[in-house]
């Protein structure tokens, strides 16, 4: 009998510990020192370079000092298994209330886990108030029209976008005042060019353990493939006379198909040639190293310059203990006797699109709380610190940046890139897994060409299939979005925000449609174009 | 081996299988779900979200054309044949230590074994990936002191290999000739801890008299091991073989730290495994890789049911 | 000594108390009846949320004051895609659709419609005759619903889809134009325009092309993203087909509206290719 009554106490006990603990997952409260409670807003991204973290915190406690019953908790994870922690998290429901969009997130995944937010962005930004964008629409007062946060496939605008970001080449100006004999800084390709040739000879004199680039598998394609779009310009426009001079995928395979380029056409042997010449001054076998190492090897001053985006400029400068300057690319100009021949010069950035974007998930327990964060993310005074703190360019029109993110602000000069190779994931790997005949200590532009000749076409054809399935799965999902729209605009004919959206919807899928069957014809071309060949 | 109950009996005990329960559904939620969730996703277009499309067989008739996963199996039978050749090491060391007449010395030497397992393989992998470095790393540092390094380039010159080259450090890991030999040196000298504690585990239960009998008759110490240690652990070395080839097959986590998501230059690393993580999680098709982990796993099932019945023990 | 079979049920009291206890822990208060509501069915259809609108919709089958053809169609459009999508929920959804068509009002346009969206897209291998002979029909009707003068767009790039010999392709769109005339409401008119002009500059006839892009730009491109693009091609059409005016006045929009855009510079050295061929000699 004492045994059985000590039993039930033991199981109830057992039980009540396990009601609470499921209660405190289930129904998390927080509580700040004092005692008040608190709701917590989650906000994870991948971005764990050197100033975003601070800015963040930093964006936080300000909105917090303006919200006392709300708490940021800022939750950085490694860009190296975001995708697989944001799948977990996404599917097991636990997801944090703010998301950065990105990485690991497809349409499907979007359009799932994520709530638009295109009716808040269509309204002025009430943190705006005070400024010159008090009666502006938040989706307006972004340098790009916010347009890096809208998706195109959904219709709808998913996030709010931080900071603008650029490519460019970081210079250890200590040390090229020892080579130069002055921190000047290439702006020509040939002064480029020649800077390199310079580093190498003060290495071989001073007998230093130097390369003039720092490469790596990340930062070596970042520099050449800008290099090789520059060497397409003038073939993109010969391909798509009195077309849109946007390179895209479907255009790309059809004119591969229709035999209009190859890999050995010489506008593309020079781009190879160019990323071979350029290729040369980063250490040997720069293909197998990380991104770390190459930051590691222009940090310990083993590296004159790297290439690599704006995101790293506050780490490099941070781990740096030499001064660290930023200039642009240095394309070939139109008069450059070797790469003149294909280029129009340099390359624009106007194309591009402010980045760091934030989305508000459906698991989220505070959408209201979350989406007002949202906002204040998105105003120009937050914009302000988040530039002043990490020192990346602001998104927000208006806001001035720091000195340090002057040199990373978009340059709108300068002619339509050109075409890449590989954009996808067959053809980069495909690219990537032949690069050593291009790099390699017997490789050439010829060599890479030949073997990318035997199996780029099928890649990206397998790209292009795999991307019709997606492009597919839009349609259809807009076939229903697009019945529900027309259904309640029949019901609410006065009502011009809906009227407004479901225009949009059916042109966009209208073009969407055409995007479709253009691509099952570049297929059909490349099957076609495969069975003639012997 | 445990007396059978009767059925009365167990009903009547009944409230003691519920401490089975806990087990069973972690087994259930964390072994038998996943692989039951991924033969149902085996059959359905899948990105790994919500969506998704069935399409019956087509993911395994797509297995069937693919050249790349096909190629693959040629990386992994490479890497299989060294592995076992990698297990004669351990084995080598294990009849070492065991013949140790100093109990206190056998001891110190299994300590010194195990000490290494503190470390995580992870981490054992980022050096080894530094060893690598063609210009910072120890392995072409040694090879360029040793005087090695201009055999390599002479052996080249002879054979056309095209990777040693006098005054350029060799990329082990960015030369497509170089990919296996290097996933082949990793680990070197390929002493496995475990291995050897499992060899030295079946040696230890060879009895004495049969070392005594083996010194009266005059056998030689290579002869003792080729004719009295290696049979008595064939158990153990069958084990082995088992968990080796498995392990090997489904393993990708070497190539991917060491080669990259598309198994590195010329994509000469590229095994099974890591072409199904390929799949899922670059190219995104989530339904495919369910597919082809279900054709790895039959494989692999296969090759298990083979060993069983071909690698048989005397006893 | 208690019997056997009185020990266990006694003794499954606390247990059966625990497993409520639990039980109960699990109970998910916002699963507590939502009232679910056309309106709400339809929003979250809007939002992708196509799994539970379909169950909105099935929910308020047969319930008072709902009309039950609208109710019909939103269940039929929503199992397009609800997940898993199997050949099976399509063709219950065609069956459905077919159903409703046959009556002529919005949700019959509609569900005719879809069922040509069914053969074109959804089945396997695509019915394209069925398909183009429903959207013909569709047309005729001249429903002057947007979505459903999307026919005429789908008619027109499934006859170019049609058409393998590139050399004839032409003819079938300048053929596709007469379908225009079906046309009654300003999306569906700019739409179709739109996309035939796309389609015959294309293909070559940079006149036709132009025609058609201009009577779309007429129309009203509402869509930033697709006004850049169709004004792009519009002046550049017109300027390899000698028509400089019109180019050069595409090109002042364009960069006037859209100065940040990767090709503007590009657009800029054509107009002053343009502008100085107009200028007189000094």
């Amino acid at each position: 009998m004492k045994e059985r009554i000590l039993n039930m106490i033991g199981l109830s006990l057992l039980a009540i510990c396990f009601v609470v603990s499921l209660g405190r997952i289930a129904w998390p409260k927080s509580q700040t020192a004092d005692g008040r409670d608190v709701e917590t807003i989650r906000i994870a991204h991948w971005q764990l370079e050197g100033g975003v973290r601070e800015a963040l915190d930093r964006l936080g406690q300000e909105y917090e000092a303006m919200h006392p019953n709300v708490r940021i908790q800022q939750i950085p994870i490694p860009e190296r298994i975001y995708t697989n922690w944001l799948i977990t998290q996404l599917v097991g429901g636990t997801a944090p209330d703010i998301i950065q969009i990105g990485i690991g997130i497809s349409d499907e995944r979007l359009a799932r886990f994520f709530d638009p937010i295109t009716t808040l962005v269509e309204s002025p930004n009430p943190y705006n108030k005070g400024t010159a964008l008090e009666k502006v629409p938040m989706q307006e007062t972004f340098f790009d029209g916010m347009l890096g946060g809208y998706n195109e496939n959904l219709l709808e605008y998913y996030g709010v976008p931080l900071s603008g970001t650029s490519i460019r080449m970081y210079y250890n100006l200590d040390l090229l005042r020892k080579i130069t004999g002055s921190e000047q800084l290439p702006t020509t390709f040939r002064e480029f060019i020649a800077l390199c040739r310079q580093a190498v000879d003060f290495g071989k004199s001073t007998g230093r353990a130097l390369v003039p680039i720092a490469g790596s598998r990340y930062n070596g394609p970042q520099l050449m493939n800008l290099l090789f779009e520059s060497q397409t310009q003038l073939l993109m426009e010969e391909l798509s006379p009195a077309g849109g001079l946007m390179r895209d995928p479907i255009s790309t395979l059809e004119w591969y198909a229709d035999g209009k380029w190859s890999p050995e056409s010489p506008a593309i042997l020079s781009g190879m040639r160019l990323m071979r010449e350029v290729a040369q001054f980063m250490q040997p076998g720069f293909m197998q190293l990380q991104r770390d190492d190459a930051t590691f090897y222009f940090v310990q001053g083993r590296a004159l310059m790297i290439c690599s985006g704006s995101w790293d400029a506050t780490s490099i400068r941070s781990q740096a203990p030499f001064r660290v300057g930023v200039s642009p690319i240095p394309f070939p100009t139109t008069d450059d006797p070797d790469f003149g021949k294909f280029t129009k010069g340099g390359v624009s950035e106007a194309g591009s699109l402010a980045a760091v974007s934030f989305g508000l998930t459906r698991a989220s327990k505070h959408p209201e709380i979350a989406k007002d964060f949202l906002r204040f993310l998105g105003s120009q005074p937050a914009n302000k610190i988040w530039t002043d703190v990490s020192r990346w360019v602001p998104s927000v029109l208006g806001v001035p940046p720091h000195p340090d993110a002057e040199p990373f602000l978009p340059i709108t000069k300068g002619a339509t890139p050109g075409f890449a190779l590989a954009t996808q994931p067959d053809a980069m790997r495909v690219y990537g897994t032949s690069i050593n005949d291009l790099f390699g200590q017997e490789g050439s532009p010829e060599k890479f060409a030949k073997s990318l000749s035997k199996n780029l076409l099928d890649a990206q054809a397998s790209d292009l299939r795999r991307s019709l399935l997606s492009t597919h799965m839009n349609s259809k999902r807009r076939d229903t979005v697009l019945a529900s729209l027309v259904v309640q605009r029949a019901k609410a004919p006065t009502d011009f925000k809906l009227a407004e959206k479901f225009d949009k919807a059916l042109q966009a899928e209208s073009l969407a449609e055409r995007g479709n069957y253009m691509a099952e014809a570049a297929l059909r071309a490349n099957d076609a174009a495969q069975n003639k060949e012997p | 081996m445990a007396l059978p109950i009767s059925q009365k009996k167990a009903l009547l005990e009944w409230k003691l299988y519920l401490f089975v329960v806990p087990s069973v559904l972690l087994i259930a939620v964390f072994a038998y779900y996943p692989t039951i969730s991924a033969i149902y996703h085996s059959f359905f277009r899948w990105g790994g979200g919500d969506a998704k499309e069935f399409i019956g067989l087509k993911n395994f008739s797509d297995i069937l054309a693919d050249r790349v996963f096909w190629s693959s199996f040629i990386t992994i039978g490479i890497l299989v044949i060294a592995n076992v050749f990698k297990m004669v090491p351990s084995i080598f060391l294990a009849v070492l230590i065991h013949r140790l007449k100093s109990d206190r010395w056998q001891y110190w030497y299994r300590v010194i074994l195990v000490l290494p397992m503190i470390v995580p393989s992870l981490v054992t992998l980022f050096i080894w990936k530094f060893f690598f470095d063609p210009n910072l790393g120890v392995l072409n540092a040694a090879l360029d002191q040793s005087g090695f390094k201009t055999l390599l380039v002479q052996m080249d010159q002879v054979f056309g290999w095209g990777v040693f080259f006098e005054g350029v450090p060799t990329a082990w890991l960015g030369e497509p000739a170089l990919i296996i030999p290097a996933l082949i040196i990793w680990g070197f000298p390929w002493v496995g801890a475990v291995g050897v504690l499992i060899f030295l585990a079946g040696l230890q239960s060879i009895g004495t008299e049969v070392y005594e009998a083996a010194d009266l008759d005059g056998v030689t110490p290579f002869q003792k091991f080729l004719h009295i240690e290696f049979p008595l652990i064939m158990t153990q070395v069958r084990l082995m073989l088992v968990l080796l080839i498995i392990g090997t097959l489904q393993g990708y986590g070497l190539q991917f730290l060491l080669l990259g998501e598309n198994g590195g230059a010329g994509g000469r690393g590229m095994v099974p495994g890591l072409w199904m993580f390929n799949r899922a999680f670059i190219a995104g098709e989530f339904g495919y890789a369910c597919a082809l982990g279900l054709f790895l796993f039959v494989f692999i099932l296969g090759l298990t049911w083979i060993n069983n019945k071909f690698v048989r023990v005397e006893k | 000594m208690s019997s056997p079979t009185s020990m266990p049920t006694r003794s499954l009291a606390p247990l059966a108390v625990w497993f409520l206890v639990v039980g109960s822990a699990f109970l998910d208060s916002s699963r507590a009846a939502n009232p679910v509501s056309m309106e709400t069915a339809w929003e979250q259809a809007e939002v992708n949320l196509f799994n539970e609108a379909h169950t909105a919709f099935k929910k308020l089958k047969g319930q008072r004051g709902v009309d039950e053809r609208e109710r019909g169609f939103g269940e039929a459009v929503t199992l397009l895609n609800v997940q898993p999508r199997t050949p099976g929920n399509i063709t219950r959804a065609e069956k459905m659709f077919a159903a409703l068509a046959e009556e002529d009002d919005l949700y019959g346009y509609l569900a005719s419609y879809y069922l040509a969206r069914i053969w074109e897209d959804y089945t396997s291998p695509p019915q394209i005759d069925r398909a183009k002979v429903a959207y013909r029909e569709l047309l005729k009707k001249n429903t002057g619903n947007p979505l459903v003068e999307g026919s005429a767009v789908r008619l027109a790039l499934i006859e170019e889809a049609s058409e393998r010999d590139p050399a004839k392709r032409q003819e079938v769109l300048l053929a596709a134009r007469s379908l225009a005339e079906n046309l009654q409401t300003r999306e569906g008119r700019r739409d179709f325009h739109l996309n035939l002009g796309l389609a015959l500059v294309k293909a070559g006839d940079l006149s036709a092309g132009l025609e058609e892009l201009l009577a779309a730009d007429a129309e009203g491109i509402t869509s930033p993203l697709s006004e850049r693009g169709a004004w792009i091609t519009i002046a550049e059409a017109a300027r390899l087909s000698g028509k400089k005016e019109i180019a050069a006045e595409y090109y002042r929009k364009f960069l006037k509206k859209y100065e940040r855009d990767v090709r503007s510079h590009t657009l800029a050295e054509h107009l002053a290719e343009i502008e100085a061929s107009e200028s007189p000699a000094p």
